[in-house]
Order: structure tokens, then C-alpha cells, then sequence
């Protein structure tokens, strides 16, 4: 498992590496040419009488100065340089293992808590007995088959097919290569495509993945699509997924051949025609109210023990936090446009001690106000968390934009003032290792204020939107 | 194991190669001493424009090609070009304009046809010359001089047009067949006619060098 956290770390910093590409910048330099004429008249008179005939010479006499100036006015224009560039996606598989069937829930996001330790073998009655998991990945146009349209191939910076819980069976790739083929079924935003990839993976697992699928996305980041696919390959000896301590047949390498099938999701996960990556960054259109990657808040709730804190000093200010990971907040082109419908990939409300939550992919439904234009707006919310806590979010965020960014930087960070309400409990298991780790949970019902920082959060305007553009 | 390791790496390498290339963008004159690297976009489709020597290319009908010279921006250039038209009509030349929305911009156009040549500016018609004309398979010189607010075209020893223009002057000079055309440019050489002013450590003016 050792192994296993060193190439998630590998792939992450190659993720973010990956990320510096997503911008074309194109230059265009005009020499403009001033050209100036000066006529100048000069008459020096001597003071005193002059003694002159009948044709004397003037004193007057002329310059003519003729002067060129010229410079470079520079223009820069920005595109989008990619077809796809995206954080996070996962499929749920069914089918892909009789007994050691990994559990991880429709969408591969809902996994059973309770089974997550490093001896958890799998379930044979688990209904979604595989996932696919992919972070990191870009992807560009490929010009090939005298510039066939909607070719594309992509990398990503790691990718996980695993047909059961058995590490061994599991086909890992950092820096897998793919290519892809769309058929788009709506051009319009959310796209709709029928698309057929195929891709490779070196190492650690040496494999072959084709499948089919039908995307929708994006639309503020989210996609969702229905996948059916081959894949097959080999764990080597040498391979970290083989060779490590908890494996007892570290000598022998492991083949594995199968067909699956599954519904996937994706944050964060951007995509655009190829009409689009020649669209400037500026005249792109946008769905949300709110994209981003981390909102972090530290919460003030009257627990009676802190979360963050190991003494029992009632006195401490700051209880517990809020993390939300995988932000979006998509309007709703209903009425004024300022509803939207949110989730996160991961929300995490710490009360207190003993009072948390969590949440995978929650339903937020919420309204947008702007109080200054670019700056400031105000955000009434409701939120619904089903899964694997149980709980209620009712507040509000008055967001500050701290950095006004141009279109195509992510570099995005605002802040937010929280007051609410959460309500619930954490009532499905967790593992004994979470429980450990965090505290016992329980229920909760607790008023809060907070201070929240977002990260690569990007909060738009009416004026972006383009429900709002005619 | 060992075999199945290499042809594995081998593929993977082949593909990143492969993938890296850009097949809608190619360089002329790479790699040579004294003379400007010109970068060339086929704006239009792949096909219709192909390189064919270091410093020549083919335009095919249904082409459109920009080049420009992309490590310094050079905006006061003698383009010169040996055109050698194997079909069709003529060849369109555009100048002081760019390559980004072309068809919104204004520009300068030369024309050179079979039926003479023609230079009109933001669309307005500045000459007609009938006596030089296109010849199939006869290759010619054409050069177009850009410099401060004026133009300078020529063909062979001919002049077609020297005169002033409000435009300002640009890197780009774009090239796209008359109808369905298909010409070789041989000879393709960009220069800096400010050359002898800019040096590598800033503009100098004679007369204001700081050592003098």
C-alpha cells in the first residue's frame, strides 16, 4: 500500500504540472508609423537700424524638420488550449468480479466506509463490484486521418481500472495515453457524444483499455457518462501493485482480461469543441455561478470540545471547519437566473469533537445576488447530504472576490463569511480507521459562523453568465 | 517478459512522438545563419499546404497559409518569393493584416493572375496592371516590401505598386490561391529591412550609438 500512496503522489504532482497547458497565447504586433512634418520660422532682427539698399537680405530664415516616429502596439489573445482538461473522474462498474467485488456504489463515489482497510479483500455481493478512476487529464485535438474531425488524445496523470478490491488485479497507469473518437449527438452546452476511446498504460500495469461511451458535459465542470468497454493487462513482478510486503505471491505476475460496464462522473472536468479552442478566452460561455476546486472554512458552532484542539478548553473560539472539494454551482436558466443547483465531489462539516459529517456529492440548491458588481454577492443555500452522513445545511456566504483574474487563470481566491444551521447525523458506518482518526460520530444540530477561504474557486457575475448574454 | 517490455516502450515512445508533432503549423528556413525563420499556419485544412524543402512549400486550392517570422516579431520585411504557378487562375497575397478573424480585417492585397495583377487596399481598388501577368509554369519573383507607410510590390523587375498605406504594418503576410490554384514557392526569404538598426542588445539609432 506503501506503493500505492507514493504513485498517487507521483501522479498529483504530474497533475499539476499538466495543468500549466491549458492556455494558448497568441500575439499580434502592429507597427504603427507616425510621421511629423515641423515648419519653423526663425527672424532675427538686430536691434538697432539696419542700413539697407533698395534689395537687402532678409533676415528671415526657415527650418523644415521632418521626423518619423514608430512603435509596436501589441495585442495578446488567449484561447484555450485543450479539448478536455479535467481533476477527477469515476465510474462505478458492474459485472467485473464474482467474489471480491469492490463495492464502491453507483458513480464509483459511494464506497462502504466500514470496508476501507488496507486487508479489505471485497464482497461478493457487492452490486458494483469494480471502478474506474482517473486524476489529472488533458487532452487535445489530434489531426490525423486527413484531419478527421472530433479526434482527440489525451493523457492522464493516473488511471485505476479495477475489475475487484484485489490490488493485484487492479491495472494502474501514470501518464496513460488515449485516444478518442466523438460523435456528437448535441452541440450545444451540456454536450451530448457518442465516443470511443482506446488507451494504453505502461506502468505500473502494462494494459490495453477501448471503450464506448455517452458523455454529457460539461456544464460547470460536471459530466456524466454511461461507459462499456474491454480492458486487459498485466501486473508484472516488478510492478509495485505485485511486488510489495502484503502480497504473498510477490513472484508471480498477474494477467487480467475483462468487459465492464458502468455510469461515471466527473468534477472539475472542462470541455470544449474544437470550434471552441478558437474561441478566445473571453467570449466563452459560461453555466455557473460558482467553479472550483477547495472552499475552506474554520466554523465557530458552541460544541463543547473542539475538533481541532486535543484539550477540553470550552473557551477555544474556532470548534470546527467546513471543506468543500470540487465546487460547482450551476444557474438554473429559471426566472432571474440566479437559482442554481450545486454539489461538491466531498463536503465535510466538522462541528465539534463529536459532531461531523460528510457528504459525497450533496444536492445544494441555492440563490446567487450580487451587492457589487465583480466583488461582492451574497449566497442563501440549502443543502441536502444523503450519503455516507445523513444531514441538513441551511446558511448563507457572502463571498468576496480578493483577486480579479483574467479569463483562463485559475488562480482564483475569494472569501466567504458563513452563518447556518446544520442538522443530522453520521448514521451509516464508518470504519473503525475513520473513527479512530476523526471521533466517534454522532448526531448534530448546530448553529454556525465561519470564515472561508476559496482556492481556485471561482465566483462569476450576471453579466458572465451566458443565460444572461443575448 | 523482456520483448513484450520493449515493444511496449517502443509503441509508447512512437506515440508521444507522433502526438507531439503540430500538423497544422511548419518552419522555413530552420537552422540557418543569416537568415529569418518563418513560421507557417495552414489555416486552412492540413492538406492544402505542404512544406517541401527548407525554404519552399506547395498551396494547394482550398489552402491558406500565414507566415511570419515568430521568434522576433518583424514587422518592416522584404518578403520575397520565386512563384511558380502549376494551375489555375493566380495567387492572393495579403499583408498588413493578421491571421486571427482574417476575413474581418482589413489588408492589403496583392493579386497575382494569369490575367494580370492587382493590388487593392481595405477593398478599395488602388491598380490594375495588366501588363504583368501570371504565367503557368514560368516561375517568377515577387516581392513585397513593407516599410513605415510604405509598400513596395515587384515583380521580377517590374513594379506593380509603390506607395503609402494607412494600415499598419504587420508580421503576417498571408497566401491563398485564386479560385482553384495550385502554386510552389521556392525561394522564401523574410528580411528585417531594420536590420541594421536592431542589434541584440536593443535599438540603435545612427548617430545615437552610446559608444559614440
Amino acid at each position: 500500500m506503501k506503493n500505492t500512496k507514493i504513485i498517487i503522489l507521483i501522479s498529483g504532482v504530474l497533475t499539476l504540472l499538466m495543468s500549466c497547458g491549458q492556455t494558448r497565447v497568441e500575439e499580434d504586433v502592429y507597427t504603427i508609423t507616425l510621421r511629423d512634418t515641423t515648419y519653423q520660422n526663425f527672424v532675427n532682427n538686430a536691434p538697432g537700424n539696419r542700413d539697407n539698399g533698395t534689395i537687402f537680405p532678409s533676415s528671415r530664415t526657415f527650418k523644415n524638420q521632418r521626423d518619423m516616429l514608430q512603435y509596436d502596439s501589441i495585442v495578446t489573445r488567449k484561447y484555450p488550449d485543450f479539448i478536455r482538461y479535467g481533476l477527477f473522474e469515476s465510474v462505478g462498474l458492474m459485472g467485473t468480479s464474482s467474489e471480491h467485488g469492490i463495492g464502491v456504489g453507483i458513480l464509483g463515489v459511494y464506497p462502504n466506509f466500514q470496508n476501507m482497510t488496507d486487508s479489505y479483500i471485497g464482497d461478493k455481493d457487492a452490486l458494483f463490484t469494480g471502478g474506474i478512476y482517473r486524476l489529472g487529464f488533458f487532452e487535445q485535438r489530434l489531426r490525423w486521418f486527413h484531419d478527421a474531425k472530433n479526434w482527440a488524445w489525451g493523457v492522464n496523470g493516473l488511471e485505476v481500472i479495477a475489475p475487484s478490491a484485489l490490488t493485484t488485479e487492479q491495472l494502474w497507469g501514470i501518464l496513460s495515453i488515449y485516444t478518442k473518437k466523438r460523435y456528437y449527438l448535441v452541440e450545444d452546452i451540456p454536450y451530448v457524444a457518442f465516443t470511443i476511446t482506446s488507451g494504453i498504460g505502461l506502468y505500473p500495469s502494462m494494459y490495453a483499455n477501448v471503450s464506448g461511451s455517452l458523455d454529457v458535459g460539461s456544464i460547470g465542470g460536471l459530466n456524466m457518462r454511461l461507459y462499456a468497454g474491454l480492458a486487459g493487462g498485466l501486473n508484472p513482478t516488478w510492478s509495485p501493485l505485485i511486488d510489495n510486503p502484503g502480497n504473498p505471491y510477490r513472484d508471480k505476475s498477474v494477467s487480467v482480461f475483462f468487459p465492464y460496464f458502468g455510469l461515471g462522473v466527473s468534477v472539475l472536468d472542462f470541455h470544449n469543441l474544437v470550434e471552441e479552442t478558437e474561441k478566445e478566452w473571453n467570449e466563452h460561455e459560461h453555466s455557473s455561478w460558482d467553479v472550483g476546486f477547495l472552499q475552506f472554512g474554520l466554523l465557530s458552532t458552541g460544541a463543547d470540545e473542539s475538533a481541532l484542539s486535543t484539550s477540553k478548553d470550552s473557551a477555544n473560539f474556532i470548534k470546527g471547519f467546513a471543506l468543500k472539494l470540487a465546487n460547482a454551482s450551476v444557474a438554473i436558466p429559471f426566472l432571474n437566473n440566479k437559482f442554481y443547483a450545486g454539489t461538491s465531489l466531498i463536503n465535510l462539516m466538522v462541528m465539534g469533537q463529536k459532531e461531523w459529517g460528510l457528504g459525497i456529492l450533496p444536492i445544494r440548491i441555492g440563490y446567487f445576488q450580487t451587492l457589487l458588481s465583480d466583488e461582492l454577492s451574497v449566497e442563501p443555500f440549502i443543502e441536502y447530504n444523503y450519503y455516507p452522513s445523513n444531514f441538513i445545511n441551511v446558511g448563507g456566504r457572502v463571498n468576496l472576490v480578493l483577486n480579479k483574474l483574467e479569463e483562463g487563470e485559475s488562480g482564483f481566491i475569494n472569501v466567504s463569511l458563513l452563518l447556518g444551521y446544520a442538522t443530522g447525523s453520521t448514521d451509516l458506518g464508518f470504519g473503525k480507521d475513520i473513527v479512530d482518526a476523526i471521533g466517534l460520530p454522532g448526531s448534530f444540530s448546530r448553529t454556525y459562523v465561519g470564515l472561508s477561504i476559496g482556492l481556485m474557486d471561482r465566483i462569476f457575475f450576471p453579466e458572465q453568465l451566458r443565460y444572461n448574454k443575448k | 517478459m523482456k520483448i513484450i517490455m520493449k515493444i511496449t516502450i517502443l509503441i509508447f515512445s512512437s506515440i508521444l512522438i507522433l502526438l507531439s508533432c503540430s500538423p497544422d503549423r511548419f518552419y522555413l528556413n530552420q537552422n540557418l545563419p543569416y537568415e529569418e525563420e518563418i513560421a507557417a499556419i495552414k489555416i486552412g485544412y492540413i492538406d492544402s499546404v505542404e512544406k517541401i524543402a527548407k525554404n519552399a512549400f506547395a498551396l494547394y486550392s482550398g489552402g491558406l497559409v500565414d507566415l511570419y517570422c515568430q521568434e522576433i516579431p518583424v514587422t518592416q520585411l522584404q518578403a520575397d518569393f520565386t512563384v511558380d504557378i502549376k494551375d489555375g487562375e493566380g495567387i492572393d497575397f495579403f499583408f498588413r493584416t493578421i491571421a486571427d478573424h482574417f476575413d474581418k480585417h482589413s489588408n492589403i492585397n496583392f493579386q497575382y493572375s494569369t490575367n494580370g495583377c492587382k493590388v487593392t487596399e481595405a477593398g478599395r481598388l488602388i491598380v490594375m496592371v495588366d501588363s504583368i501577368k501570371a504565367q503557368l509554369n514560368k516561375p517568377a519573383r515577387i516581392k513585397i516590401e513593407n516599410y513605415g507607410s510604405l509598400y513596395n510590390i515587384t515583380v521580377d523587375c517590374d513594379t506593380v505598386y509603390f506607395g503609402k498605406s494607412n494600415l499598419h504594418a504587420t508580421q503576417h503576410i498571408l497566401i491563398k490561391p485564386v479560385n482553384i490554384t495550385n502554386a510552389v514557392f521556392t525561394g522564401v526569404r523574410f528580411s528585417n529591412m531594420n536590420s541594421d538598426m536592431q542589434k541584440t542588445e536593443g535599438w540603435q539609432i545612427q548617430g545615437f550609438n552610446k559608444n559614440e
